[in-house]
């Protein structure tokens, strides 16, 4: 019995890691994306600093949040009573 | 947290979760129906292009583009009003900010959509992704949209885990999806800890999103020089916009869910009171940013700008134009400002006015302007087809059906949220008045 509730435990933690790591691809994802742009504007020579500064904006949104919604599962985690 | 109290008190609002009647599968086949109707007239333009529907030169966005903007207004009740109740510790929000926050999802969602819809060619908004300019109000939009959209589920979700932990520990269906969603919350005092620093810095970081989401969108208007579209305060005109269609959307769902599911207990008239001045100082906003951005116009009265005027004023748009000033002003102003109306339905009334009045607006502003471009061109005519009307009907389908589901998997009212408030809200107002106001020996010795 106790072997079948560690691996539930551990199939558990397996999902919610994979759901937290959709957030950190969107994340990683826009970041591709917005340094794809940039170098774009470089490429066609156009307006590079106001694409620069637009994706500086993007991105460290997309990591703020993230980093919050890591900071709380993990949190909750370590938050549990002792001994569940 | 005592589970059992919270159970005992409050366990109307976990009734919709595992009762289900006969009118929720009736209401929710008809709106399938109304949406797979959609999905087919979607699945036709796919196939045949952009011609089965009203859109042609110059009046290339219709209907689509009138939506995508209404939605993402919409999307305002919800994270918007909820970050500014709880960032100014206003206690009658208990029962409201889950509402909001639900509502902000779904729009988002929908509203998302329709420039996707909008495209002949679907497939070609990948080219956004290899070659977009950075320097559009269209790549800043897609920017922003995402941010707010990712910023608004997790700020939806957080204050949901207490709730979702609840529901965990009382067993039945979707019990593994409760247990996976809730993180192993239990309620110890580092769990609480942490949720709520972590929904205290989001709810500051909400408010510039939510701003920025409709700033930017009105600057795809307003960054080129079409008449009527070309206008400094358009940022701050479509941002009052979409707070004043958001809070009467909120004011209907909560009617809608107050009937549906018994929550007059949880909903009482003080709230939907609250909300009602607050829609009237919206309306009155509402009506001096329209004023200022028209009077502007016709007092520079260039020839370009006034055609536009006109066609609105007292041309083909002027029905629509008037039923919009009628809609967003005169009603809500007379059901609101007077004490007689001002009751659950007169606010009903004048919301559900202002969400028809609001779509309105960006009927008014999307169309005249394309109709009456600066080129030497004759007016241009759009009459939306079937397939528009129908993947309007469709939109609207599924925020009602997608808010359906959401009772059936989650409690509508914050239920944790309700149970501090009962247990702390008193201690912690009476405190914070004590905070404001001068002690009794101060006005004594100020009388002496």
């Amino acid at each position: 019995m106790p072997g079948k509730i560690k691996s539930f435990f551990g199939k558990l933690i397996f999902i919610q890691i994979i759901l937290l790591s959709f957030l950190w691809m969107l994340a990683a994802g826009m970041t591709l994306l917005l340094i794809n742009l940039v170098h774009v504007s470089y490429e066609v020579n156009d307006h590079q600093s106001a694409s620069i500064a637009i994706s500086i904006l993007g991105i460290a949104i997309f990591w703020v949040l993230a980093g919050i919604l890591t900071y709380v599962l993990f949190g909750l985690y370590k938050g549990r009573k002792k001994g569940a | 947290m005592d589970n059992h109290q919270i159970l005992d008190e409050d366990e109307i609002l976990f009734r919709p979760i595992y009762q289900t009647g006969k009118g929720f599968y009736v209401l929710a086949a008809a709106l399938l129906t109304v949406f797979m109707f959609g999905v087919v007239m979607y699945i036709r333009q796919f196939i045949f292009g952009l011609g089965v529907t009203g859109m042609n030169e110059p009046v290339t966005w219709g209907f689509y583009i009138i939506s995508f903007v209404f939605f993402i207004g919409i999307s305002h009740a919800g994270t918007l009003i909820s970050a500014i109740l709880r960032l100014s510790k206003a206690e009658w929000r208990r029962p409201i900010t889950r509402m909001a926050e639900v509502i902000t999802g779904i729009v988002l969602l929908i509203g998302g959509l329709h420039p996707i819809i909008d495209l002949g060619r679907p497939d070609r908004i990948l080219n956004i992704f290899e070659r977009g300019r950075l320097q559009s109000p269209l790549l800043w939009d897609l920017t922003s949209i995402t941010a707010y959209f990712t910023a608004s589920t997790i700020y939806l979700y957080l204050p949901l885990i207490p709730d979702i932990a609840l529901l965990r520990d009382r067993g039945g269906r979707f019990n593994k999806l409760y247990t996976i969603l809730s993180w192993g919350y239990e309620g110890t005092e580092r769990q609480k800890h942490v949720l709520e620093r972590a929904i205290n810095i989001l709810m500051i970081m909400v408010i510039p999103i939510a701003i920025s989401v409709h700033t930017v969108i009105s600057w795809i208007f307003s960054m080129t020089l079409q008449p009527g579209w070309h206008s400094t305060i358009f940022g701050p005109y479509f941002v009052v916009g979409a707070i004043f269609s958001g809070i009467a959307a909120l004011i209907i769902v909560m009617i809608a869910f107050r009937k549906a599911f018994h929550f007059d207990d949880y909903l009482k008239n003080i709230h939907f009171n609250y909300l009602g001045t607050l829609l009237l100082v919206m309306s009155l906003l509402w009506f001096y940013f329209t004023f200022a951005e028209y009077l502007t116009t016709f007092y520079g009265h260039e020839p370009p700008e006034m055609r536009v005027f006109l066609y609105k004023f007292t041309g083909g748009y002027s029905p629509f134009f008037w039923l919009m000033v009628f809609c967003n002003f005169i009603v809500p102003v007379v059901f609101l400002s007077n004490k007689k109306l001002k009751t659950i339905p007169g606010i009903l009334v004048a919301s559900i006015a202002v969400v028809i009045g609001m779509w309105l607006e960006r009927l008014i502003i999307v169309v005249p302007s394309l109709a009456n471009p600066r080129l030497p061109f004759p007016t241009g005519i759009y009459i939306p087809s079937l397939t528009e009307i129908s993947l309007l009907a469709a939109a609207i389908a599924a925020f009602i059906l997608g808010f359906m589901v959401f009772s059936k998997l989650f409690p509508l009212i914050s239920i944790w949220e309700i149970k501090v408030g009962r247990e702390e809200s008193v201690r912690i107002v009476s405190e914070r008045l004590n905070e404001y106001l001068p002690s009794k020996g101060h006005i004594r010795k100020q009388i002496v």
